[in-house]
C-alpha cells in the first residue's frame, strides 16, 4: 500500500499539525485534513495518516479521533432540526439544535423562516413524488408552524449577523413533532396540512413534514 | 466523554526568596525546585490535555502556568460572544481573550511598588483601582498579541459566519506568559479538532547587562534591559508575532531572534510530543 507514495510518514503513523507530509504531484493531493503549500502537503490536524485510492488520484488523509469542527458550521442546503421560539405575523424565530453534518450542535444557533418560504412557489423539481395537493402557495404563520414544535428545514442562505435563515418549502420538510395545544399530548400527522391528538380528536393545523417510509 | 483528572504539577514548591546578593551572576533556576540552568535553556515544561472540556489544555512553563479553553465554532446569537464580535459572512473570525485569576496570579506587590509615590502609599484604597487598571491593560495587550500570533495559523475561510473562542485564563504568572498563552492555544486548537495550519510556538528573550536569557522569569523580565518575543511557524518557516521592548544593538537584536527561534524549536518538540503520546494513548483505548 505505501509503495507508489513518496510520503515522509508511515502510512497508520501518527502525525501532527504542520508535519510536512511530502511532495505534492498530480497523483498525490491534499485530502481532509492536510493542505498544500508551494508544492507540499502538510498535515492540518492531529491524527492517523492514511491514503484514499480515487480513480487515478490518491488522497492523503489524515483522520482526527474525533470530527472536525469545521463539519458543526451551518452550510448553505443543509438539512437542520430546529425547535420554533416565537411565531410573528411575517417569520418564525427558531433555534437550530442539529444539523445533517454536524450532528447535535453544543450551543443552539438562531434562525428565521419567513411567511414567503413556508409553502411552495414553483412546482417542486427536486423530489420525485410531486403531489399536487401539497402545493398550497401561501401559508400563514400560525397555521404552519407553533411555538414548541420541532421542525425539519433547510437551510436558505446564511442570512444576516444574527440569524441564519430556513426554508420550509418542500414536501418532506415541516413540523415533525408537535403537542396538542390542549392537552399536551404528542399529536399525529393526519395529512399534509392537519395533525390530530390522539386522545381528544382535535385537528390542528400544522405544515407537516413528509413521514419517511 | 469522562473527565480525565489532571494537577498541577508544581504548585507546591515553595519559591525561591530573591536573591541577596548584588551584582555577580545569578544562578536561574528552572522551576522545579532542584536544578539550575543556563542562560541559553527553558524551564521545566508540563503540559497536560482535555483538562476542563474538550479542547483545552494546561501548559506550565516554571512557575508560569495557563490554561486555555477552545469553543468552536461559535455561532452568531451565542452568550460566549461579547457584542463587540462581527463575524463575516465568507470566513471565520477568531476572538480570543487572556484572563488572570484575581488575587492569586500576579505579583501585587510589586504592581502597588512599581507605580507608587509616597503619596500614594498612604491611600490604601487607590491599591485596588491601581490593581485593575494594570491587570485590564495587560490582559487586552496579551489578548492581542496572542489573537495576532494565532491568526497566521488558523484557516479561517472554513468557517464562514462563525467564530472560534480562544479563552486563556493564567493562574500564576512568573514571566513568560505569552508563550506559555500561545503553546497552550495551539494544543488546545488542535485537540478541538480545529484544523491548524501549523503549530504556533512562541519563546521570550531578556537582555540583561549584555546577556541573553532566554525564557525568562518574573525578576530577569523586570530588570532587563530589553525583550524581545517571538512567535513562529516551525515548519512553515513563519513568524507570525515578532516584539522587541527596550534597547538592543542591530548585532543584539539578530542574537536574541536566532535565540528565540531556537527557543521554539524545542518547544515545538515538546507540543509534537505530547500530541503524539495522547495521540496514541487514545487509540489503544479504543
Amino acid at each position: 500500500m505505501n509503495n507508489n507514495s513518496r510520503l515522509r510518514y508511515e502510512i497508520d503513523s501518527f502525525v501532527v499539525p504542520g508535519d510536512r507530509l511530502g511532495s505534492f504531484f498530480k497523483t498525490t493531493v491534499p485530502g481532509p485534513g492536510t493542505s498544500a503549500r508551494k508544492g507540499h502537503l502538510y498535515a492540518s490536524t492531529a491524527g492517523r495518516l492514511s491514503i484514499q485510492q480515487q480513480e487515478e488520484q490518491s488522497l492523503i488523509t489524515v483522520t482526527p479521533p474525533h470530527d472536525f469542527a469545521s463539519r458543526r458550521v451551518i452550510t448553505v442546503g443543509q438539512i437542520v432540526l430546529a425547535k420554533v421560539d416565537r411565531v410573528s405575523w411575517t417569520q418564525a424565530h427558531v433555534s437550530i439544535f442539529a444539523t445533517e453534518t454536524g450532528g447535535t450542535l453544543q450551543y443552539p444557533a438562531e434562525a428565521i423562516v419567513r411567511r414567503e418560504d413556508i409553502g411552495s412557489t414553483v412546482p417542486v423539481t427536486h423530489t420525485t413524488n410531486t403531489n399536487t395537493a401539497n402545493n398550497k402557495t401561501s401559508w400563514q404563520v400560525i397555521e404552519a408552524v407553533r411555538p414548541g414544535d420541532w421542525i425539519v428545514a433547510r437551510v436558505l442562505s446564511l442570512g444576516d449577523t444574527q440569524r441564519y435563515m430556513l426554508t420550509l418549502a418542500e414536501p418532506q420538510l415541516g413540523v415533525w413533532y408537535a403537542l396538542s395545544a390542549k392537552g399536551g399530548t404528542v399529536m399525529q400527522p393526519k395529512s399534509w396540512n392537519t395533525m390530530v391528538c390522539p386522545k381528544t380528536g382535535v385537528e390542528e393545523s400544522r405544515k407537516c413534514a413528509k413521514p419517511r417510509c | 466523554m469522562t473527565k480525565s483528572a489532571f494537577k498541577l504539577s508544581n504548585c507546591y514548591f515553595p519559591l525561591e526568596l530573591p536573591s541577596s546578593q548584588e551584582g555577580g551572576t545569578k544562578e536561574r533556576h528552572s522551576g522545579d525546585g532542584k536544578t539550575t540552568r543556563a542562560s541559553h535553556s527553558l524551564r521545566r515544561i508540563h503540559i497536560d490535555s482535555q483538562v476542563l472540556q474538550s479542547g483545552s489544555a494546561l501548559v506550565e512553563m516554571g512557575h508560569t502556568k495557563v490554561i486555555c479553553q477552545v469553543t468552536s465554532p461559535v455561532y452568531a446569537s451565542s452568550s460566549l460572544l461579547p457584542s463587540s464580535v462581527q463575524l463575516s459572512m465568507d470566513e471565520g473570525t477568531l476572538y480570543c481573550q487572556v484572563n488572570y485569576l484575581s488575587h492569586a496570579s500576579y505579583p501585587t506587590a510589586r504592581i502597588l511598588n512599581a507605580s507608587a509615590t509616597p503619596l500614594d502609599q498612604s491611600h490604601q484604597q487607590f491599591s485596588s483601582s491601581r490593581i485593575n487598571t494594570w491587570r485590564l491593560s495587560r490582559e487586552s495587550d496579551l489578548s492581542a498579541r496572542l489573537l495576532s500570533a494565532l491568526q497566521a495559523a488558523v484557516p479561517l475561510q472554513q468557517y464562514p459566519k462563525c467564530c472560534i473562542r480562544v479563552q486563556v485564563t493564567v493562574l500564576q504568572d512568573d514571566g513568560s506568559v505569552l508563550p506559555a498563552c500561545i503553546a497552550a492555544a495551539s494544543i488546545a486548537l488542535t485537540r478541538a479538532c480545529v484544523e491548524l495550519y501549523d503549530l504556533v510556538t512562541s519563546c521570550q528573550v531578556a537582555l540583561q547587562n549584555g546577556i541573553l536569557l532566554a525564557d525568562p522569569d518574573l525578576d530577569e523580565e523586570e530588570s532587563a534591559d530589553a525583550l524581545v518575543t517571538l512567535a513562529f511557524l516551525p515548519n512553515w518557516k513563519e513568524v507570525s508575532l515578532l516584539e522587541q521592548s527596550g534597547k538592543l544593538s542591530p548585532a543584539q537584536t539578530n542574537q536574541a531572534i536566532d535565540l528565540c527561534r531556537d527557543g521554539c524549536r524545542t518547544m515545538h518538540r515538546f507540543l509534537r510530543d505530547h500530541l503524539l503520546q495522547k495521540l496514541s494513548e487514545s487509540k489503544t483505548k479504543d
